[in-house]
């Protein structure tokens, strides 16, 4: 007891059960409830107290014995304690001893009141704090009408679980954490199977990938195909090399943490703001076009789109995992549009396209005419060499449809010769 | 021209409770004064694109002789190809300027108004249901609404996992990345804008009026939970005074508001016009056919084939129907074809060959 008294902090509260014969012959048992505690609403405010309950009940069959709430003290300190418990019991609420009142008469189920004398002494505790404290006292309660007396630790069961596992082996195979950051992303290169070097073939990927390159972040990328690896259920994501993750929500603020700050041209605040126009301007309308053009042809759809997609899978799963895919990529541009009108869409991307090219101007090498490239440099070339990098589809059907929107782009002559300036200066090497 | 401008009703004190129907009055109100007039009609579903593919429902909706012209982009899309440009003045360089704050416009802003009209619970239920529900007639009023703050929602759940529909408690705090996403595109604007009149010099472009109506659908309407308007007031007193002297500048002269010039054939409602009704929606191909709307021409020849073959699986439906309902009478002798006589007869015999 002595040590408990000195502990001033909360802790969890131990229990301890003994039986004692009694002088007439009957065995009472004792429970004694040990628990430190700051009290708050008392006369005793503020003063670390250590609480021990002492209730007794009977476990004999002569129903005249009477329980004696207390018994004579075991140690003067300890029925001081009991004392002041008594008190601010009083002072905090008297639903609590009623419930003790209860408790003294014998009643036919011994142990629900046990229980509820185990609940109340933490209710009268914790009576000030909120919800999760009574859940935690309703768990207790549950935990004990499974286990029994003694809380889970003391139960046969729960100690027979407890030596599960026996032995715990080392893992024979542990994933080496990454020396440099991994990109994991849809990154296989157009035709399927086709091995380094890759592109990535997804528009907001390819932008991943670049961005991280201009800005002279070192990366290693690994072709994924399985959304649902990433923390986020999106590809890409980025591992680190100490074992964090980084998804598309946070990547902006990573990036800009981590960068290298000669790599990236400087934008003063109106190139900048343009900067976020044009941006914008490339993630809606070409995107739109790229993903018309990706699922909704159908020459594309059933030569490429689905087959890099989906086509590590048996082919009935690659079927249907394609078509859930499209019905997706459906919902996704209706929330932006009324209907997925192909006529408007490509004259939006062409008009689009043509203020890009306007914009770069024709001597740049990159956006704002910098030397370095900037964020939009990163958005706009990964749209533009996913256009370009295509595959074409001859077959009569099509009649250049899948094609149409690389047409548009080849036809301003400075966004080609950009695209492909870029590829060679930085990833062709 | 003399055109009809279709359009949600106003609200809020401005001519139009949506902003695409407001940068479409501004639009017109910039290339020609009073040469318009705007038919207040509510319902996109009456829209002619909307009878011919099941998805379309938009307003504006622009009516100009034979062409009956949907959606904002291709109304100004029209109008600069028959004349009627704002932006003739730009150069190349502001032209690809425009195009691009345009589409910001189109994403950001259109999704900051969609959050904090239709997402914020607050605002929903104080004042977006209210004031739509008092543009449409009665069994629309009830469901449109709530259906239009589904779709809303769909779209601006990106911002932040809170975003449900069924969330009662108010989403202020937990989503700060849209209104982080909205003072950086008020802050690009309001850079773009810097000192000048309008954002491109003295004259009003097609940007001014997307962005202005944009803006004053947020900045104006009176919501219980205004973040994004304290958020314009208290950092971007620019913007504010730029919508004032637009809102000055546009709305000035109002044009007309009238009825249909003509009893267009979407517009004809089953009561007061019950013949017409009828007509038009069950004999709809063969009355329009000479006011077609124009916004995909190519489209024409595939879209009647559709329609045809659409028709005779619904002939092949209803047929299909008929003999099947009539067999499973017959089967269960619901109805008994001919031979009713002659069991009576039979049976009429049997009791006098008895008797």
């Amino acid at each position: 007891m002595a040590d408990h008294e000195e502990q001033v902090t909360e802790f969890e509260p131990v229990v301890e059960f003994f039986d004692e014969v009694q002088p007439d012959g009957s065995i009472k048992r004792k429970k004694k409830t040990i628990r430190t505690k700051r009290i708050l609403k008392s006369t005793t405010v503020a003063v670390p107290v250590e609480r021990t309950t002492t209730t007794t009940t009977t476990t004999t069959s002569r129903g005249s014995s009477e329980l004696s709430q207390h018994q004579e003290p075991i140690e003067s300190t300890e029925a001081r304690e009991i004392m002041e418990i008594r008190e601010i019991k009083e002072i905090k609420e008297s639903e609590e001893t009623k419930k003790t009142e209860e408790t003294e008469d014998v009643t036919e189920s011994q142990k629900v009141k046990e229980t509820k004398v185990v609940e109340h002494i933490q209710s009268s505790e914790k009576g000030t704090n909120a919800g999760s404290e009574e859940s935690r006292g309703m768990k207790r309660t549950l935990e004990y009408r499974i286990f029994g007396e003694g809380g889970s630790k003391d139960h046969p069961l729960f100690r027979f679980l407890a030596k599960f596992p026996l032995k715990q082996s080392p893992a024979p195979h542990t994933r080496p954490r990454p020396v440099k950051a991994i990109l994991y992303a849809y990154a296989s290169g157009w035709k399927v199977g086709q091995e380094a070097p890759t592109e990535s073939t997804q528009p907001n990927v390819g932008s991943f990938d670049t961005y991280l390159k201009f800005n002279g972040i070192e990366f290693e990328l690994k072709p994924a195909l399985e959304p649902s690896m990433s923390p986020s259920g999106k590809l890409p994501f980025l591992a680190l090399s100490n074992g964090s993750f980084v998804t598309s929500d946070g990547f902006e603020a990573w990036v800009q943490e981590n960068k290298d700050e000669t790599a990236t041209a400087e934008l003063d605040l109106h190139e900048a703001a343009e900067a976020v126009a044009f941006i914008s301007l490339a993630e809606s309308k070409i995107h739109a076009a790229l993903l018309y053009t990706l699922w909704f042809e159908p020459a594309h759809f059933y030569a490429t789109t689905r087959q890099h997609y989906y086509g590590h899978h048996k082919w009935l799963l690659t079927v249907i995992l394609s078509y859930l895919a499209r019905s997706e990529v459906a919902h996704s541009m209706l929330l932006t549009r009324t209907q997925i009108d192909r006529e408007l869409i490509f004259e939006e991307a062409a008009s689009a396209i043509e203020a890009l090219a306007t914009q770069l101007g024709d001597m740049n090498e990159y956006f704002f005419g910098k030397s370095k490239p900037s964020s939009l440099d990163a958005v706009v070339f990964s749209y533009l060499h996913v256009i370009l990098t295509l595959p074409r589809i001859r077959n009569a059907d099509d009649a250049g449809r899948s094609g149409e929107l690389a047409s548009i782009v080849r036809k301003h002559e400075n966004l080609y010769k950009y695209s492909q300036n870029i590829w060679k200066k930085w990833f062709a090497a | 021209m003399v055109s009809e401008l279709y359009i949600y009703g106003g609200a809020y004190g401005l001519p139009s409770i949506d902003a695409q129907c407001l940068a479409m009055i501004s639009y017109l109100s910039i290339v020609s004064h009073q040469e318009y007039t705007i038919v207040e009609c509510n319902d996109p579903a009456v829209s002619p694109s909307g009878t011919t593919t099941k998805t379309t429902r938009q307003l504006p909706m622009l009516h100009d002789g034979n062409n009956w012209i949907a959606g904002t982009n291709r109304i100004i899309s029209y109008l600069s190809k028959t004349g009627y440009n704002a932006d003739e003045d730009l150069s190349a360089e502001d032209l690809a300027k425009s195009v691009a704050y345009s589409a910001l416009a189109d994403e950001s802003l259109a999704d900051a108004i969609l959050f904090s009209w239709f997402a914020d619970t607050e605002n929903f239920f104080g004042a977006t249901r209210k004031a739509y529900s008092n543009l449409f007639s009665f069994p629309s009023r009830y469901i449109l609404p709530t259906q239009m703050r589904k779709s809303a929602v769909r779209r601006v759940q990106k911002y932040g996992h809170s975003v449900t529909i069924d969330s009662e408690k108010s989403t202020n705090e937990e989503n700060t990345r849209i209104y982080d996403l909205a003072r950086d595109c008020y802050r690009v604007l309001d850079r773009k804008l810097g000192d000048k009149d309008f954002f491109f010099g003295l004259k009003p472009t097609s940007l001014d009026a997307k962005v202005f109506a944009y803006l004053a659908v947020q900045l104006y309407p009176e919501i219980p939970n205004p973040q994004f308007q304290l958020i314009l007031i208290n950092q971007f007193p620019r913007l504010v005074a730029y919508c004032d002297r637009c809102r000055e500048e546009f709305f000035a002269n109002p044009p007309d508001i009238t009825l249909p010039s003509e009893p267009s054939p979407f517009f004809t409602n089953p009561i007061s016009a019950p013949r017409e009704w009828f007509r038009n929606t069950f004999f709809f191909h063969s009355t329009t056919s000479s006011s077609r709307y124009v916004s995909s021409g190519n489209e024409k020849p595939k879209k009647t084939k559709e329609d045809r073959e659409f028709d005779l699986k619904r002939i092949y439906a209803i047929t299909f129907g008929v003999v099947a309902m009539a067999t499973y009478a017959i089967v269960n002798g619901l109805v008994a074809i001919g031979n009713e006589e002659e069991e009576d007869e039979r049976e009429e015999h049997k009791r006098s060959s008895s008797e």
